[in-house]
């Protein structure tokens, strides 16, 4: 039995002492990719940012590989193998494309490979290999979407984090996205994706519903990407639930 | 034409170590948003330990500047330490700071001999260019600001650790997500900023050629005012501002010598032009317009507000606690000086005095929420106006003190006028400049200080009391300092209170409830220089002659120390603290210096723990002992709020009809209550909306449908005045609004609430019912506002119980008296629903009221808001992600994408469109439901 990657027990989880995520569990095997969908205010952004180390942790365990890495820093996570591609992209404005890319190589360990790491990102990220020197606050959404994407790949993670990416996107561009996401996955890295677009369901191959701070199902996609799509239809007709 | 080029040349090189300077404050402020007020004290500190080195014991150059370097690096190091990384908010930097500079100010002039000279180590002509001669230590300083300069490029460009720092400063969040550690790239940049620091020290010594202790702390603000023209994030900004600068100082002395304080002058008037017309400086960027969530007070105070509606009922009851504090005044006045000594009567007169000063910095902070650090100014302004009006005009002695008060307060509300469009740390540094202006350009000149004589004023005498009697005249200044302690608290006492609290703490649920953000802050002010002038009135008289030395910058930044170690908010702190640092440098003048700078020591040491001073201290350990005692149960059930929903404030009962004109051809013609037309909103290159459109009509329930990231709040924004659009209209009730600003607009019955900091989380949930009323009072009654009559007493208390019925139609009675900040997340949602109906507008933007919200609660905000419409007359426009709830309510729906408004109408209709369902859920399920 290979340990999973990724181990969540009872977490509760937030911000000032005010718990958004309440006792969630969660596992994910590695090589695995999961979405997870939900209302606003569910808790799905505040359980990645419990991963990363950017929400208080108040009670619960989080296990990576095996370890557990509460309280460890930020940098130490990213150096354990975990990145965060965040809600809101938070790419940095004034750097250009390659400076942006070049420090998500900073905190791991691969600062020296970073010339080939950039090359890799390129040949997957074409677009971003054509705007090398453009400032990235001048970039569109899409494409800071997938700056925001390459720098999290360039510390070469073993779990990736996808914050919303589809938030504020095209649908032509969110179907790119999903199938990077997907390409990505089959190159060896395991990913969670928290999302509101139904569309992940293509892509994923389990999905998670969180409502009200914990999971309250969750299914593998090939048994009921229908259920799921069923499921939503019927909180969007207003049979309950909300989008 | 020679004599223009050599004074540029000399500005050039004066513009040297400013511009050294600047890039020192430019990297601190990149990473950590602190301005450093202790740049310059390290650089003079350097400059000290240079000269220690190289002349004290005979090294040679080389060596004192590296000992001088590395002494730069510890000290920024160590500020970066000890100040930052505790949570305070932003004051314990701007404090810390402030209390650094005034430690190792005394610790020159005590520890390290004070002024002395400072050669410089090169020598020799010169070399002659064009006819101007150019000094080989003109050449050595400009050089070495132009190899640091280049240095400090090159490192930033091209290494590693460059890249993290111009990182950390892009976007603290997101370099905080690839794993950088902002604290350690904080402590990076204040060490370079240490050792940039020194090189200004060593560069500005040799120019000079001697140093005083604190040398450098004069040139603070063209410091700043350099670094601003960078727009504070700009480096080559910051050193083409430090040599303009320079150079428009220098050529001030040629051409306007003999005024003194020209420099500061141009100064002042370079920083105030910056922050007002161009805060990004000549080459920075257009920053966001007004934030939508949070604050600007520099620090949480503790609650200050009290409810009016639980203070004693039983007229004798309110009698006596209202007369007992002036008769303890009285009381003290007459006792005390008796008790003492003719000459110790004299001396002492001295604590009322400074203890209102202090009082008065305190004021503006309770008040405003701000920190000055040129109250001193304030204080000789209404000494010189006591002494102008009695002297020169001729005056009798108590209008002439009047003129002292008034003087100062009238210049109190020009500065609050100007420095509030900045808040925080800007603010600060204006009112650093201007106390600065006041003192070397104001006061020097023929009329205030009569060529260095000063003048002098008489104790008049005052019915039976003849105040040339030193025990009298103590007596009187205890009187003053009772009356304007009584004055203060009152204040805190009547509804102005509210708004004032209310604009300190949040201003932009101040400004969505209705009240005039900047009015509020412009009386803060006023009333603060009011009582600073009445302390200097006090002073001028207490000392007979009033001279300009009496006023300097050391003294306001003393009072910052003696207020921020008492605590800012509280009155007993600050004067406790103030009367035993002013009684130990009356008794013990010698070592009043040591006394200071352990006091800024101790503020320099703890402000990060204890932002709130020995008076918090105090209060945190009686809570904690009060907790301890009778621990409290607090449950962890939710409470339900009650059923109707239909007990309000001011009932207006009925459905309104819906309102119809008949034409002259017959037809129905409605008339549109809210319109909005092509809207449009850019942020850089990103489109938030693009032409929306939309009417509301009255008496309707309009809701908003769309995805994350579509632009709703954005549109809320743009409605509620705090968005600025690139194109577009908006009218409401026939009125175009787009120029309004947000209180305007609540004013005018436009009403808003948010998805979270629209509450006041520091007060209680009355106090917020309370605060949120505060702006249609101002409105209705002008005298309500001060209170002081029995009737608007009676009014307001009536306010109060009002208050308290609505908080028990919320369900939230029990925690009435809870700082909102410790309420469970539905209970803030309920109560923000309650501060929003408060201003009883005729239209109210609701954003998400039920985000995160489930169940029972969620049932009743569902019930609310059809009750908001059904009983209250209110016309409804909702945003919300629960699309049940949405077809539940509303009459009409309209849906984002994108920023475009991609359909509207019936909610059925709405819901079955194809564009609406591929928008939530995808191509594939809206060709299934077609």
């Amino acid at each position: 039995m290979t340990v999973p990657i990724l181990s969540i027990h009872g977490l509760w989880a937030g911000y000032d002492n005010v718990p958004v995520v309440t006792d969630l569990d969660l596992e994910l095997p590695a090589g695995g990719f999961i979405a997870i969908v939900g209302p606003n205010g569910a808790g799905k952004s505040t359980t990645m940012r419990a991963i990363m180390g950017l929400a208080q942790v108040m009670k619960g365990t989080i296990d990576v590989d095996g370890g557990s890495i509460l309280g460890m820093r930020t940098s130490e996570r990213v150096r354990n193998g975990v990145a965060l591609c965040p809600e809101g992209r938070n790419v940095f404005p004034t750097l250009s494309v390659e400076e942006n890319l070049r420090t998500g190589a900073m905190a791991g360990s691969r600062w020296r490979q970073r010339n080939e790491d950039l090359e890799r990102v390129y040949g997957l990220l074409p677009r971003l290999g054509e705007r090398q020197t453009q400032q990235a606050g001048t970039l569109s959404g899409g494409e800071q979407q997938q700056l925001a994407l390459g720098r999290a790949l360039m510390s070469a993670p073993r779990l990736l984090l996808v914050d919303e990416a589809s938030l504020g996107l095209a649908p032509v561009i969110v179907d790119l996205v999903f199938d990077l996401l997907r390409d990505i996955n089959e190159a060896g890295t395991t990913i969670i994706a928290v999302e509101q677009n139904i569309g992940i369901a293509d892509v994923a191959k389990e999905i998670a519903v969180i409502e009200h701070g914990m999971i309250a199902s969750l299914d593998s996609v090939d048994g009921s990407g229908e259920g799921l799509r069923r499921s939503a239809r019927d909180a969007y007709f207003g049979t309950g639930g909300s989008i | 034409m020679d004599e223009f080029f050599t004074f540029v040349v000399v500005g050039l090189a004066g513009g040297s170590s400013y511009a050294l300077l600047a890039l020192g404050l430019v990297l601190i402020y990149s990473v950590s948003r602190v301005l450093n007020f202790a740049q310059a004290s390290f650089g003079s500190l350097a400059a000290y330990v240079a000269a220690s080195v190289a002349i004290g014991h005979d090294l040679p150059w080389p060596v004192a500047i590296v000992c001088a370097a590395a002494v730069g690096i510890l000290v920024g190091v160590g500020a970066a330490w000890i100040l930052l990384g505790h949570g305070g908010g932003t004051l314990p930097p701007l404090v810390g700071t402030v209390a650094l500079l005034s430690v190792i100010t005394l610790i020159e002039a005590r520890y390290l001999g004070g002024t002395r000279d400072f050669p410089t180590p090169v020598s020799g002509d010169g070399v002659e260019v064009f006819g101007v001669v150019l000094t080989p230590t003109r050449m050595l300083v400009f050089g070495t600001a132009a190899v640091a300069t280049l240095v400090l490029w090159v490192g930033l460009e091209r290494t590693r650790i460059g890249l993290a720092l111009r990182a950390g400063a892009d976007n603290r969040e997101g370099a905080n997500i690839v794993g950088l550690d902002p604290r350690r790239l904080e402590i990076i940049a204040w060490g370079v900023a240490g050792f940039l620091g020194a090189l200004a020290g060593v560069t500005a010594g040799w120019t000079t050629q001697t140093l005083t202790p604190g040398f450098l702390t004069a040139v603070l603000p063209q410091a700043f005012a350099a670094a601003m023209i960078g727009g504070m994030v700009s480096l080559p900004g910051a050193v083409v501002g430090g040599l303009a600068i320079g150079v428009l100082e220098s050529l001030t002395r040629l051409y306007w010598g003999g005024t003194p304080g020209g420099a500061q002058f141009l100064t002042f008037v370079v920083l105030v032009s910056v922050l007002l017309f161009r805060p990004q400086g000549l080459l920075g960027r257009k920053g966001k317009g007004l934030a939508t969530e949070g604050s600007d007070s520099l620090v949480q105070l503790d609650p200050v507000l009290v409810d009016a509606s639980r203070s004693s009922k039983r007229k004798l009851g309110r009698i006596f606690k209202g007369s007992l504090p002036s008769v303890a005044v009285l009381v003290i006045a007459v006792v005390l000086p008796l008790s003492v000594a003719d000459a110790d009567a004299f001396r002492l007169s001295l604590i009322p005095v400074y203890g209102v000063l202090a009082l008065s910095v305190n004021f503006l902070a309770s008040s405003t929420g701000q920190l000055s650090l040129g109250h001193a100014g304030l204080f000789g302004l209404g000494a010189f106006g006591a002494a102008i009006a009695t002297t020169t005009w001729g005056l009798p002695p108590t209008m002439g003190f009047a003129g002292g008060v008034l003087f100062a307060g009238a210049a109190a509300a020009g500065l609050g006028a100007v420095s509030l469009r900045v808040r925080g740390m800007y603010l600060a540094v204006l009112t650093l400049a201007f106390g600065v202006v006041l003192i070397s350009f104001v006061f020097p000149t023929s009329m205030f200080s009569k060529g260095g004589a000063g003048l002098a004023l008489d104790r008049p005498q005052v019915g039976p009391f003849d105040l040339e009697n030193d025990s009298v005249f103590f007596g009187a200044c205890i009187l003053m300092l009772g009356v304007c302690w009584l004055s203060m608290r009152g204040i805190f006492r009547m509804p102005l209170g509210r708004g004032l609290v209310a604009v300190r703490e949040n201003q932009t649920a101040a400004a969505a409830r209705g009240i005039q953000t900047t009015t509020m802050g412009v009386v803060g002010f006023t009333i603060s220089g009011l009582f600073a002038g009445a302390a200097g009135a006090t002073f001028a008289f207490r000392q007979g002659i009033v001279v300009a030395s009496s006023f300097s910058l050391a003294l306001s930044l003393v009072l910052v120390v003696w207020v921020v170690l008492g605590g800012l908010g509280s009155r007993v702190g600050v004067f406790a603290v103030t009367a035993a640092l002013t009684w130990v440098q009356l008794y013990s003048g010698d070592s009043d210096e040591l006394i200071t700078l352990i006091a800024a020591g101790i503020v320099v040491l703890t402000i990060g723990r204890w932002p709130l001073g020995i008076a918090g201290a105090v209060r945190a350990l009686i809570r904690r002992l009060k907790a301890w005692r009778a621990p409290v149960a607090h449950s962890e059930v939710i409470v339900e709020p009650s059923e109707s929903a239909d007990a309000e404030v001011d009932e207006r009962v009925g459905k309104p009809e819906e309102i119809v004109f008949p034409l002259g051809d017959g037809t129905l013609a409605r008339p549109v209550l809210l319109g909005v037309r092509e809207v449009t909103v850019r942020f850089g290159g990103n489109v938030a909306l693009s032409d929306v459109n939309l009417d509301v009509y009255p008496g309707e329930l309009i809701g908003i449908l769309g995805p994350n990231g579509a632009g709703k709040t954005t549109l809320f924004n743009v409605l509620s005045g705090f968005q600025q659009t690139v194109r577009g209209h908006v009218w409401f009730r026939g009125e175009s609004i787009e120029t309004f600003k947000p209180a305007n607009r609540a004013r005018g019955g436009l009403g808003r609430s948010f998805q979270q900091g629209g509450l006041w989380v520091s007060e209680t949930a009355h106090a917020n019912l309370m605060m949120a009323q505060f702006g249609r009072l101002a409105e209705m009654s002008p005298a309500g506002i001060v209170a002081l009559g029995a009737r608007q007493r009676a009014g307001d208390r009536r306010r109060a119980e009002v208050a308290h019925e609505v908080l028990d139609v919320l369900g939230l009675s029990s925690e009435a008296n809870r700082p909102v900040k410790e309420l469970p997340y539905g209970h803030r949602k309920v109560l923000e629903l309650g501060c929003s109906i408060a201003t009883q507008p005729e239209l109210l933007l609701l954003d998400e009221p039920a985000a995160g919200l489930h169940g029972a609660q969620l049932e009743w905000i569902g019930t609310a808001i059809s009750a908001l419409r059904s009983e209250l007359g209110i016309t409804v426009v909702v945003i919300e992600h629960d699309v049940a709830l949405v077809r539940a309510v509303s009459d009409r729906i309209y849906v984002l994408e994108f920023g475009q408004m991609i359909t509207d109408g019936l909610p059925d209709e709405v819901l079955a469109h194809p564009d609406v369902i591929t928008a939530y859920l995808g191509r594939a399920a809206a060709s299934e439901a077609s």
